[in-house]
């Protein structure tokens, strides 16, 4: 059974749609990126994911089960599978050891337990000697580390975090990034995290979920070009202003153009194709990444195409070669 | 008659008589504080009973009820708002009087029979000490950080568990609320004469008595019920910083 499963899922704030997925599925284990630029609605799916807020129509099924349809009993006991670590977060006005309690002591768990959990869970963040100190003498990044603390003291199956790198410096998201690899290194737990540090999902994702404006984007988080959409003749033409590309036609404001890497096809010679699309480029880059190979083309943009290994042995590419991107149009998904 | 000439006085237009009689009034009056008589601390008792009743009263149903209105949305809200900060500044003798029309012989709560009993004065006090605690209520939830509640509920707590923290984490506002309950409460006579009617030994206040013994002529009495009441006013306020910067600490 799927860890999250939505359907239908739509998110207003008023007149305004911030989320508009019609279907998404989260399995259970490893390390889940939400990806986006700002306002693409990574916190409000976050927000939702963690029962924060309700969505204005369609459902999320956690476990196969309908929270917001289930009894408060069972609503609480799954919520309470969850750790949740808000954007810029919010230590209350007490000392770190009782923040890193709160979630215990609603819980009603006392005494040496408590205690032995909240000395863990500060010394997995790296804040060991930290109990005593007050929430108003800590920096951004202890703040953080607090936070996650907090989350993680509660033993949670689920981590759902909101950018927790976004406002630390570049040593403690370092010391951040290996405090969840390790936590999913020690197994039992889904981290899912919104970021947008393309490269930091990358990095640390096992699976990467792209939105743009409330959309999902199929593709991970390659070939986001931005530029404007053109009427000539009878094609639609996008430009970035360094390469054009024929696509479906679409709405007339849009500015966005993503390309699935799988749909990307690759060819050393510009055959006879029905791609609209065949532009000339040099390989900038080859590399493996979860069984199946991404060659960065530039061709005035950077490309990147993703294949099967035969597939690369077949073409045979290196640094520097000159390549064919042959793309269909309606591959082109413009936002 | 006498002439106020003020030739040896440091107080150039107080005559050397008139400043005995502040002076002879003060040194009465430390005299009896320090004498400890009996109904100089019969009546600061009572007043510290009453104002103390009346505070937790106003308290344990205001708090509440503030939370309500400030976490709530709800037709009439600013309404309801502005009017409880209009009633902070409820005239005492208006409150009296009008707990007096209820609660006289002929009134409709006429056979509850708290006229001119030290319930009655509560009663009058509680209800000048509630929109203060309300309003003041209300105005320290609104300044707790939003954040506050929704990672009370991120972290798994209960409807009332968050009430709990968002009022733990107000606390500062909270206390300032309360303090400022009971300094209005045992400072107020208006509402004490008219309910208590200022029995002595029953419902004569540290107010009521400084009215009543003023105007017999007995300055000194008034004067240490006065210094007495600024006393405890300095208590409370140093008590109210030493919590304040406690909390924030």
């Amino acid at each position: 059974m799927s860890l999250f499963k939505a359907e239908n899922l739509i998110f207003r704030y008023g007149d305004r749609t911030v989320l508009d997925i019609p279907q998404l599925v989260i399995e259970e284990g490893g390390m889940v990126c939400l990806t986006g630029a700002n306002g693409s609605g990574k916190s409000t799916l976050l927000h939702l994911l963690s029962g924060l807020l309700q969505p204005t129509a369609g459902k999320i099924l956690y476990r196969g089960t309908d929270l917001a349809q289930s009894s408060p009993d069972l609503k609480e006991r799954m919520r309470r599978e969850l750790g949740v670590c808000l954007q810029s977060p919010y230590l209350f006005r007490t000392s770190v050891e009782g923040n890193v309690s709160f979630g215990l002591a609603v819980r009603g768990i006392k005494g040496p337990d408590r205690n032995d959990r909240v000395e863990k869970a500060l010394r997995d963040v790296g804040l060991k000697d930290f109990g005593k100190r007050r929430y108003h003498a800590l920096s951004g990044g202890e703040i953080q580390r607090v936070a996650l603390a907090r989350a993680l003291a509660l033993e949670p199956r689920v981590l759902l975090l909101d950018e927790p790198m976004a406002n630390v410096d570049s040593a403690t998201r370092v010391l951040l990034e290996r405090i969840l690899e390790s936590l999913i290194g020690s197994g039992n737990i889904t981290i899912i995290f919104s970021t947008h540090d393309v490269d930091q999902a990358l990095r640390l994702g096992n699976r990467i979920i792209n939105l743009h404006e409330g959309r999902l984007v199929e593709s991970g988080l390659e070939n986001i070009f931005h530029g404007s959409l053109q009427e000539t003749g009878e094609d639609w033409i996008f430009t970035t202003g360094l390469c054009e590309l024929v696509v479906s036609p679409g709405r007339e404001d849009a500015r966005t153009a993503i390309i699935p890497p799988e749909s990307i096809i690759l060819s050393r010679d510009p055959t006879v194709t029905s791609a609209r699309n065949v532009i000339k480029g040099t390989v900038t880059g080859v590399r493996m990444r979860n069984g199946s190979v991404e060659i960065k083309v530039n061709a005035g943009e950077e490309f990147t195409s993703r294949i099967t290994q035969a597939s690369l042995e077949k073409l045979g590419c290196r640094l520097g070669q000159e390549l064919y991107l042959l793309i269909k149009a309606e591959a082109v998904k413009l936002f | 008659m006498h002439v106020c000439t003020g030739a040896h006085s440091p107080f150039p237009l107080l005559g050397k008589q008139s400043m005995d009689y502040i002076f002879d009034a003060i040194s009465g009056a430390f005299a009896l504080i320090f004498s400890f008589d009996t109904e100089v601390y019969t009546i600061v008792l009572l007043s510290l009973r009453v104002a103390l009743s009346a505070t937790v009263v106003a308290s344990v149903l205001g708090i509440p009820l503030a939370y309500v209105v400030a976490t709530r949305e709800f037709a009439g809200k600013d309404l309801l708002i502005t009017i409880f900060n209009t009633l902070m500044a409820l005239p005492t003798v208006v409150v009296g009087l009008f707990c007096y029309s209820f609660l006289s012989r002929r009134g409709p709560l006429g056979f509850l029979e708290l006229l001119f009993t030290p319930s009655g004065i509560i009663l009058g006090d509680v209800i000048l000490a509630f929109p203060l605690i309300v309003g003041l209520t209300i105005a320290a939830v609104h300044s707790v950080d939003p954040r506050a509640k929704a990672t009370a509920v991120s972290l798994g707590a209960s409807p009332r568990q968050v009430s709990v923290t968002i009022l733990k984490e107000a606390r500062f506002g909270l206390m300032a609320a309360l303090f400022n309950g009971f300094g209005r409460v045992i400072a107020e006579v208006g509402s004490a004469i008219m309910l208590g009617g200022n029995i002595r030994g029953y419902t004569r206040t540290v107010t009521t008595a400084i009215a009543l013994e003023t105007s017999k002529g007995e300055f000194a009495f008034g004067m240490a019920l006065g210094i007495i009441l600024l006393v405890l006013a300095l208590m409370v306020n140093f008590t109210f910083r030493r919590l304040q910067t406690t909390s924030r600490r």
